[in-house]
This record gives C-alpha cells, sequence and structure tokens, in this order.
C-alpha cells in the first residue's frame, strides 16, 4: 500500500491529493463489517400527510392518462378542431390524428412479454417474423462481407464467336453456384419471353464472345442513392459475367447524395441543370438527367480504384456532350499525358459522344471546359473491351416518375439509341406515394407515356421489338401508429398500378415490398439489431440496398436460367 | 420493462400505491417488491428484437440460490477457519474457499456463457483465417438475458464480502432474493452492494415528503435525459451515420461522435436517475452512478466518475485482491491493465467482437500512461531524458502505425498519420502540468474529453469493418463541411445544450432547479408529469429505445 494514495473514503484526504488521483490510484480501505441482524422496531403506519403531494400527483397524471379514453376519438377529433390534423379525403386513408392515447387498439397489449407472447400465444409468430429478419440481416453481412475485398476479379475467358451461325454450338450452359439459391421473389413476366433478348446478350457475356458487353441502364429515385442498389446489382452481375467497366457517370454532382462506388471522382465549378427543376428550355437534360455547363476552367477528375474488386480498370472512357452554336472545347487529360481536345462548336445544339480509347487497366482522367465558347456536357461513360455486363445507375433524387417527361423526346430517343442498352430499368415510385388521388387514378398513364418516352411504343417499331425492361416497385414505407411502424397504406395502391402498367407495356416486374417480407416489412427492417431501413421509414441503409440487390439479382438470375435451359441448342447471334 | 413506457406506467403507479399502504409491515413489503421485481423481469413490452422470453427467469433464480446456499455455508465455517487447530482451520478454509469458488464460477461462468460464447467462437474463426485455415466456428446466436451482467455482479459482492468477514448472511431467502431482484436497478445498475442495500432492505423505509419529491425530481430529471438528449438524437442523427458511415463528410461523421458521446451518457446517466429515483419513492437509497465524468481531468478520474458502480465493483472486487498498487511496477502495470480491460470487455456486444478488445485496451493503456505520467521522476538528466523518449515516441509511432495499417486495415500513409496523432497527443499530455491555472486544467479536460470521443468509435461502430471506415475517414479528412439540412436545428440545439450543460456547475440544477421543483403543488405536478409523458409519446421513434446498457 503505498502512502502518497488517500484512501477512497476520505473526502478531505482526496480533496488535498494531487489533481489527478483517479480510481485505481487509491488505496484498499479497510471497511468495517456490516452486521445483518436485528429486526427493525417500528411498524407504525406512516403519516398520511407523507403521501399528499405525491399522491396528489399521481392522481392527476393517471386522470390526464385516462382522459383520452373517455370518449372515442376524442384526441383526434380535438387535434383536427385545432387544425393540426386533417379531416381525411374521400377514398385516402385517413391519417390517424389521436395524439394522446398511450395505447391505441391493434398495438401489442402491455406486459406483451408475457401477455401477448404466452397467454396469449403471439410469441411463435412473433418468433417467425424475426427469424426471417436475422436471415436478412445476415444476408447482407454476407453480401457486405463478401463485396469488400480488394482481390480484383478474373476476366473472362475470351471465346471467338461462330460468325456463321450455324457451325459451332456455343457451349453448353454451365450452372453458377447461384443457381441453388432460393429465389426470395420471383420475376412477373408479361410472357415467357419477355426478357429473352436480354437474356441472350447476357448469354453471350457468359461465354465470354469477343466484343459481348450487355449493358443495363436503370433510373430510380433516392432509393437508389449513393449508388447503393446499383452497386449492389453491378457487384452481383460483375462478378458473375464480367467486369466490363462501371458505365455511365455525369460530370458533376446534382445533389450531395450523388456518390458512385468503385469509381473516384472530384469535381469543380460546373453549372448545372437536374431534371426535376425544369430549368434547361431545350429539355436537353441528357441520359443522366443533369447537364452541366462552363465557359471555362470547371472541371471533373475521375480515377480507377484500387482497393476495391471492381473498378480497376477502363479501356475507354465515351463523353457525352452536346454540340451546339458557340460552342467551346473539352479537354481530356489522360494519366497527365498529352492532352486531346474535342470542339463542340456546330450549327444547332445536337448530341454527341467522343471516345477515347486507353490500355486497359488503371487510369486518371480530368475533364475540364477549356474555354473558346461554351461547353456542355451530360456525362462520360467506362468501359472495358472484355466481355462482361455493364450496369448504368441513373438516380433521380426526389423525382415522380412523371418528371421523367421533361426529356425532350428524341433528345432522349438519341441518348438511349446511342447507349443501346439490353435492358432498361427503372426504380420509382417512393414519391409518387403523395401523388393526389386524382393522379394515383391515372398512374398506369403516366407509366405509360413515360415509358414509351424511354423505348417508344410498346408494340415496337417497324417490326423492331421495344427494348425489354424491368420495373423495379418502391420499398416499403413506414408509417408510425402508437407504438407500431405499419405499411404506408399508399404502397400497396401504387405498386398494384405499377404491376398492371409494366406488365400492359410488356416489362418485367418486381415486387418489392413482397420481396421485404410484406405489411410491416418496413418496421421489421427498421428495428433490426443493424437496421436495414433508415429512420425516415423510406429509404434503405447501405445494408438493406444491398439486400434487395441482391433479391432482384436472383429473380433475373432464375429466368436467366430459364431461358438458358429452353434453348440450349441455340446459338446467340453475335 | 422498459422505463419509458406506459407498461411501467400501469406497473409503477399501482406498487407505489400498494407499497407505501404496506411499508411499515416488514414481511409485506418484501413480498410485495419481490413479487413486483419478477413481474418487472418479466412482463416487459414488445419489442424489436424481441425481449428475452420470460423464463429466462429462471438463471436469475439460479442465481439467487446459489449464492444465499454458497453465503451460508461460507460464514458457518468462519469460526473454524480461524481455529486455533491447524488441521481444523485447514478444512474449513478449504469448504469455505470451495464454497467461494462455487459461486464465482457458478455466476461467471453463466455471464460467461451467455455473452462471450460467439465472441470466443468469433476469435477463433478470425484466427484459424489468419493461420490460413477454412474453418469458421459455428455462430450459436445465444440470446443475452436481461441484466446479467448486472445482476452477477450484484450477487457476487454477497458471498465475496461474506468470505471475506465484512458481511454476515442474510437469514431471510425472501429478502435476499429481493436484494438480487430489486426492480429499480436489476436489468441496468447502478450495480448496489449487498452491504449498501441488504441492511436497508431490513429497516423500516425512510418515507418523508421532502424524499419522495426528491425521487419524483430524479425520475423526471432521468426521462428528461434520456429521451431528448439519449433516444432523439439517436433516432435521428446517430444511428443513421454509424450504419452508413460513407455517405456523410469527415466533419459530419465528427459532429456525430461528439453526439454519441452525449447520447451515451444521458441515455445511461438518465436510466440512472430514474432507477435512483424510484427507489427514493420506496424509501430506499441506492449510489450514484455518474459525477459529470466529462468534466474529467485524466483517465483515471473519469472512470472515477463514469459508471461509477461498475468501476468500483472491478476496483474493489478485482484489482484489489490481486494486489492493487502494494507491489513492483510491473506488477502495479499489469493490474491495471487487467482491470481496465476487463472494464471494457464488460461492455462487449454480440458481433463486435474485436472492436471491443481495441476500445478495453485504448482504455487500459491511457490508464497506464495516466498513472506513469502521474508518478515518473522528472528530474532525469537532459541526455537520458532526450534518449529515452525519443525511443519510446518512436515505437509509440510505429506501434500505432502497425496497428492501424494491419490490425485495422488503413492505408499506410492514414495509419502512419494515426501513428503521428498519437505521439502528439503523448507529447501533450506528458508535456502539460497535472496541475496548474485554468487553462491547463481546461486543456487537461479538452484531451481527456476527445480521447473518449474518439474511442467511441471502437463502443459504437457495429462492427469492425465500420470502426476501420470511420476510422479511415477521419483520418483522411475530407476538408468537406456540415451540409445544411443535417439536423434539424431543434436537434442542434438539444446537441449544443446538452454538451453545454455537462460543464455547468451542479448546483444549477440540483441546487436552483430541485428548490423551483419543490415549490411546485402536487397537482401540478401530475400535469408536468403528464405533459413529459406526451412529448416522449411524440419524440419517441414509434417505441422507446432500449437503454444502451441493456445490451450489456
Amino acid at each position: 500500500m503505498t502512502d502518497d494514495v488517500p484512501a477512497p473514503d476520505d473526502p478531505a484526504a482526496m480533496a488535498r491529493a494531487s489533481a489527478d488521483v483517479g480510481l485505481l490510484d487509491v488505496a484498499e480501505a479497510d471497511a468495517d463489517r456490516v452486521e445483518l441482524d436485528g429486526d427493525e422496531e417500528d411498524t407504525s403506519p406512516y403519516a398520511a400527510g407523507t403521501f399528499a403531494k405525491v399522491g396528489s400527483g399521481m392522481a392527476v397524471l393517471v386522470a390526464l392518462v385516462a382522459a383520452p379514453y373517455a370518449a372515442p376519438d376524442l384526441d383526434a377529433k380535438l387535434a383536427r378542431s385545432v387544425g393540426v390534423c386533417s379531416e381525411p379525403e374521400p377514398g385516402v386513408a385517413a391519417d390517424d390524428c389521436s395524439f394522446a392515447r398511450a395505447w391505441l387498439p391493434g398495438e401489442p397489449v402491455p406486459f406483451w412479454n408475457v401477455i401477448g407472447r404466452e397467454l396469449m400465444g403471439e410469441g411463435a409468430v412473433e418468433e417467425e417474423a424475426a427469424a426471417q429478419v436475422e436471415e436478412t440481416q445476415e444476408l447482407a453481412a454476407a453480401l457486405l462481407d463478401r463485396d469488400d475485398t480488394d482481390v480484383p476479379l478474373p476476366d473472362k475467358v475470351i471465346v471467338t464467336p461462330p460468325t456463321d451461325g450455324t457451325t459451332d454450338a456455343p457451349p453448353p450452359y454451365t450452372p453458377h453456384e447461384d443457381d441453388g439459391l432460393e429465389v426470395p421473389r420471383a420475376l412477373e413476366l408479361p410472357s415467357g419471353d419477355a426478357l429473352d433478348p436480354f437474356f441472350a446478350a447476357l448469354a453471350r457475356s457468359d461465354i465470354g464472345y469477343e466484343g459481348a458487353i450487355t449493358r443495363v441502364s436503370q433510373w430510380g429515385d433516392s432509393v437508389m442513392s449513393a449508388d447503393n442498389v446499383t452497386s449492389a446489382l453491378r457487384t452481383s452481375m460483375q462478378r458473375r459475367f464480367g467486369d466490363a467497366g462501371h458505365g455511365f457517370h455525369l460530370l458533376a454532382p446534382p445533389n450531395n447524395s450523388y456518390r458512385h462506388r468503385g469509381i473516384r471522382f472530384k469535381t469543380s465549378e460546373w453549372q448545372h441543370c437536374y431534371i426535376i427543376n425544369k430549368c434547361k428550355p431545350d429539355a436537353h437534360f441528357g441520359f443522366g438527367g443533369t447537364t452541366v455547363w462552363s465557359g471555362g476552367g470547371a472541371q471533373s477528375v475521375y480515377r480507377t480504384v484500387q482497393d476495391a474488386a471492381f473498378g480497376r480498370s477502363w479501356s475507354r472512357a465515351e463523353l457525352w456532350y452536346a454540340e451546339q452554336p458557340a460552342g467551346g472545347k473539352i479537354r481530356l487529360d489522360l494519366d497527365g499525358g498529352e492532352p486531346t481536345f474535342v470542339q463542340t462548336r456546330g450549327e444547332a445544339l445536337t448530341d454527341r459522344w467522343f471516345t477515347l480509347a486507353m490500355e486497359d487497366g488503371p487510369h486518371r482522367l480530368k475533364v475540364k471546359a477549356a474555354g473558346e465558347g461554351r461547353v456542355r456536357m451530360h456525362g462520360i461513360v467506362f468501359e472495358r473491351d472484355v466481355p462482361g455486363v455493364v450496369w448504368d445507375g441513373m438516380e433521380q433524387l426526389g423525382a415522380f416518375t412523371s418528371r421523367m417527361m421533361y426529356f425532350d423526346e428524341a433528345h432522349l430517343r438519341a441518348q438511349v439509341e446511342h447507349r443501346d442498352p439490353d435492358l432498361l430499368v427503372f426504380m420509382f415510385g417512393g414519391n409518387d406515394l403523395t401523388l393526389s388521388a386524382r393522379n394515383v387514378a391515372r398512374y398506369e398513364d403516366i407509366w405509360k407515356d413515360a415509358l414509351e418516352r424511354f423505348r417508344g411504343p410498346a408494340d415496337g417499331v417497324d417490326g423492331v421489338p421495344a427494348r425489354p425492361c424491368l420495373l423495379i416497385a418502391p420499398v416499403d414505407h413506414g408509417k408510425r401508429k402508437g407504438q407500431q411502424i405499419i405499411s404506408d397504406p399508399a404502397v400497396a395502391e401504387i405498386v398494384s398500378r405499377q404491376r398492371r402498367a409494366a406488365l400492359a407495356a410488356g416489362c418485367a416486374f418486381f415486387d418489392t415490398p413482397a420481396a421485404m417480407g410484406g405489411e410491416g416489412a418496413a418496421g421489421r427492417w427498421r428495428k433490426a439489431d443493424k437496421p436495414l431501413m433508415a429512420g425516415d421509414l423510406a429509404h434503405l441503409t447501405h445494408a438493406g440496398q444491398k439486400v434487395i440487390g441482391h433479391y432482384v439479382y436472383l429473380a433475373l438470375m432464375a429466368e436467366y436460367v430459364a431461358y438458358r435451359a429452353r434453348s440450349p441448342g441455340a446459338s446467340p447471334s453475335p | 420493462m422498459l422505463f419509458p413506457t406506459l407498461d411501467y406506467l400501469l406497473f409503477v403507479l399501482p406498487v407505489l400505491v400498494l407499497f407505501w399502504a404496506v411499508a411499515h409491515r416488514p414481511g409485506a413489503r418484501v413480498l410485495l417488491l419481490l413479487a413486483a421485481s419478477y413481474f418487472f423481469y418479466m412482463a416487459g413490452p414488445k419489442t424489436t428484437p424481441l425481449p428475452t422470453p420470460w423464463y429466462f427467469v429462471g438463471l436469475l433464480v439460479t442465481s439467487t440460490v446459489l449464492d444465499f446456499v454458497c453465503g451460508h455455508q461460507i460464514y458457518a465455517r468462519s469460526a473454524a477457519a480461524s481455529s486455533a487447530d491447524g488441521a481444523t482451520a485447514r478444512a474449513a478454509r478449504r469448504v469455505r474457499n470451495g464454497y467461494l469458488a462455487a459461486s464465482v464460477v457458478g455466476n461467471l461462468g453463466l455471464l460467461g456463457y451467455f455473452k462471450y460464447t460467439d465472441f470466443f467462437l468469433a476469435t477463433a474463426t478470425d484466427i484459424a483465417g489468419a493461420l490460413g485455415l477454412s474453418w469458421a466456428a459455428p455462430s450459436l446466436h445465444i440470446a443475452l438475458p436481461l441484466g446479467i451482467s448486472f445482476y452477477t455482479f450484484q450477487s457476487l459482492s454477497y458471498t465475496i464480502d461474506i468470505w471475506r468477514g465484512r458481511l454476515t448472511p442474510e437469514r431471510s431467502f425472501l429478502r435476499f432474493a429481493l436484494f438480487v431482484t430489486f426492480f429499480p436497478q436489476l436489468v441496468a445498475g447502478p450495480i448496489v452492494r449487498a452491504s449498501e442495500l441488504l441492511p436497508q432492505l431490513r429497516r423500516r423505509p425512510k418515507l418523508n415528503a421532502v424524499r419522495l419529491e426528491e425521487g419524483l425530481f430524479r425520475i423526471l430529471k432521468g426521462l428528461g435525459k434520456k429521451v431528448i438528449l439519449g433516444d432523439w438524437l439517436a433516432g435521428h442523427f446517430t444511428d443513421a451515420v454509424f450504419t452508413n458511415p460513407g455517405a456523410y463528410t469527415s466533419a459530419e461523421i465528427m459532429v456525430a461522435l461528439y453526439a454519441f458521446t452525449l447520447q451515451l451518457y444521458a441515455d445511461f446517466s438518465g436510466y440512472s436517475d430514474i432507477a435512483i429515483g424510484t427507489a427514493r419513492l420506496l424509501g430506499f437509497d441506492i449510489p450514484e452512478n455518474f459525477d459529470r465524468p466529462y468534466q474529467s481531468r485524466n483517465l483515471g478520474e473519469f472512470w472515477r466518475r463514469w459508471h461509477m458502480t461498475l468501476s468500483t465493483w472491478l476496483r474493489d472486487y478485482l484489482f484489489f485482491p490481486l494486489g492493487g498498487s502494494r507491489g513492483g511496477p510491473v506488477r502495479t502495470y499489469f493490474n491495471l491493465w487487467l482491470t481496465m480491460f476487463l472494464v471494457g470487455m464488460w461492455h462487449y456486444k454480440t458481433g463486435t467482437s474485436w472492436n471491443f478488445v481495441i476500445y478495453a485496451n485504448l482504455h487500459g493503456l491511457a490508464m497506464l500512461f495516466n498513472r506513469w505520467n502521474r508518478t515518473r521522476d522528472r528530474s532525469l538528466p537532459v541526455v537520458r531524458k532526450t534518449m529515452t523518449w525519443g525511443a519510446a515516441m518512436l515505437a509509440l509511432g510505429v506501434s500505432c502505425t502497425a496497428l492501424g495499417h494491419v490490425a485495422l486495415g488503413l492505408p499506410f500513409y492514414s495509419a502512419v498519420g494515426l501513428g503521428g496523432f498519437s505521439v502528439a497527443m503523448f507529447l501533450l499530455v506528458a508535456v502539460l502540468p497535472t496541475t496548474g491555472s485554468p487553462l491547463n486544467t481546461a486543456l487537461h479536460i479538452g484531451l481527456t474529453f476527445h480521447f473518449t470521443v474518439l474511442s467511441r468509435i471502437f463502443f459504437r461502430a457495429p462492427d469492425f469493418a465500420t470502426a476501420s471506415e470511420l476510422c479511415q475517414r477521419l483520418l483522411s479528412w475530407d476538408g468537406r463541411l456540415l451540409r445544411p439540412d443535417l439536423l434539424p436545428w431543434g436537434l442542434w440545439a438539444v446537441l449544443v445544450f446538452g454538451l453545454a450543460y455537462h460543464w455547468t456547475p451542479k448546483t444549477w440544477v440540483d441546487g436552483r432547479l430541485w428548490r423551483l421543483f419543490a415549490r411546485v403543488p402536487g397537482p401540478v405536478l401530475g400535469v408536468l408529469f403528464a405533459a413529459m409523458a406526451l412529448a416522449l409519446m411524440r419524440i419517441l421513434d414509434g417505441s422507446p429505445k432500449a437503454f444502451v446498457y441493456f445490451q450489456f
């Protein structure tokens, strides 16, 4: 025992001691023995006045807690009468205006762990639902772990495709380890062959034919923010079919949430117009919905990544820009070498593209507005000259589906035709949950028009079928009701109408809320030990987005395997 | 059962009324409180994830019976153990030690199984992977019984104090069972020792108007802290950042760390306030658990102010029995490190394995530094001092760099940054005088505060990968500021107020605010509590978050 440390039960000594005497800097005190004997002697009742004040407070508290139950909907009526809650519209689910009732019918009973769980038999159902959520969490963790690697993916062995289509039959389909996985939710198809052109392209990439790049372009609202859902799909597809590049990227972020995985990106000084703001009279918003411009000095720098399995190499960069009167010059600096200049002056506003080829490998590319006029650009595509998949992600934060009608029709058609994706994917609907009843009633027409804007008439043009497409329904949204989180009733209506619109247009459909587990999924995903849904009950966490991406991937692959099975001898023509 | 819920209100009000009616009758009050405590443990509300099933109360009963029996058996041989006859004394001591071992092994064995089995299995998998073996231990997903980390330590204090001769056993099993299960502090502390609570349970509860009001005041304070400063911040900010740090800038992550630091204190100290207040309403006193810990000038003082009942428990039942600081320097430092390491590891949560190993070691090593800095010889010759310090700083920098690069997987330049930062902080704290001007004190407080803030990365991150990402995001500062809509103005106000309040004099709340509260008439208090309940219903995220420390 050291002499310089005070005993812990001697406050004066502690105060006199060095200022930094800590928990373990004190000496052990000799504690008096505590004798647990002797019975108390005073058993007289307490004076009544002892509890008067606290008792009166408790009585008032109980009265106030019980008061809202005195008459049906008393607190809801009060809320409506002072205007903090509105009367329900005809045909629209009413808001729950009750604000003062601590317990509402339908909520778990008090002392649920004994009464509800055991005496009312609710335990088994809840435990099954909890087990499902736990499985989903484990899946999310496994996916995150699987993709958190810097070991590069091996490229496919390149196979020369048959040129005459009759001699060498393609190799038979080689089953993939993912084929045995359970598919949580299957795709709904308007016909068995609705996605066959896409699967044919995928088969060519799968076999490894030279030049066989399968392109998928996906647009969606904020559910796709930070590239999480699209990167999940990109990762899964590229892991299976080959990494053919990052795909489409904007020149400047339209908002703080624009962030793509698998690429390093910095930007400065561009002016931009984002489609939902309808800020360009010519309605040329570019493939990604955001067009940028500068009179000189603005720049964007892109770099491959080295700490991930994907995005490590480029073979080419394709700049998407607008030729226009008084257009300026674009300067491209690749790896600090000799710059390349692209002249953008032209007679009229016209979409143009410029491809910069490079050796397949890691690169750094700077795109700069080099003056001599105003430069206007729509985006840049990074690809590789290897068989594989490219999955473009074009998130349109805050967009209603109808905002896609802001695109100039001819401009958008030219953009899509140039990109020539093998599959168009749409993931809108989250913002559409707030549509008025009138717009909900015409929701299928909104989708019909939007789909036609991107791919033309559903029946095709001049015998050429419309591009394959897939609608992914919005995720389940939650709504707080007392102690519970229930699914927003608007979700079921919107999903139902999206389904009809998709199938009518010849698109496949993926029911995301059903895949998540149906009614109440948002609440269960939110309250998981490692949440899969964010606190706003409308957006998924990164882990949740990984799961949804994986579910869509599994659904697509189930149909792909079925396609390969029913056409084993067919040689997909190059 | 959670405190800020309708369930607790429906439970505690009738229990209080019934208790006050029978408080003067020893047998009746023990029976009532015991039944209420077991009901409190079993009958919680529905939460997500689901609460542990009610039949886990069997573990509580097991622990209670085990320690009651062991305590009596140990005491029964106390006289014989100090007999003049050597053989008799030895035999008695063997039996006493055997019962003590049964109690310790039984209690810690249960705790170890339920709390640390998955940790050891995950660690075995990690080691196998590091050795190149493709073997993975099964994950058993063992449900953690509510409060086991607390009631285990609590009942162990009974048998250990009897063995040490500092306590005589409780004759009444029911009274002892009540000590173990006393509901105000059963599931998340404060850890109350047998010598503190059992004597009170034998006496007439101290009930008077002033003490009852004090109890209400503590409950109101605790509810405000827990829900406004704790849950609200968690639900609307910190949870999102720690779930997906990639979506936030470096500055926003730093703000989230400050917010979590406030949230953790408010959550746990708020719970302790409610527990202490409820006990006061029943006429009992349980120990304080927090003493404005962020005012600490060093880590030693911090652990004297934070979760005091746990840290003093480990000090009295582990550090001192190991020899404390009575041995040589090596033994003293080992005892210090082990005690603080176990304090840190006590906080382990399933799935976070290496996070808490790092957290525990950070605080353990910081305590070692604290002691060394306080006791070192500052009169060494300049040459020797320069050479010693130079070598030590080099070793520290290299170690931290290696830890960052190898263990945390940080890029090399970030790991070098970590090493440099560590050396700079070490030098700064070592150079600063331990006492001095208010500015010096403020610097010490600031450094200690920021050490706890940054170490909370490993406390809060849901897994090791996220902890590593958070470190990386802070070390590779992106230069971007806070987005304008990061937090609503109300949460900014809560954050600033909450942190600022911590450094205000305690008399502002415990003196002035208390005197104001005491003047409020009873019915108005009822309205005040009803208003607080309504506010909590609106603020809480559908249902309240379990106290952070429920996870332990």
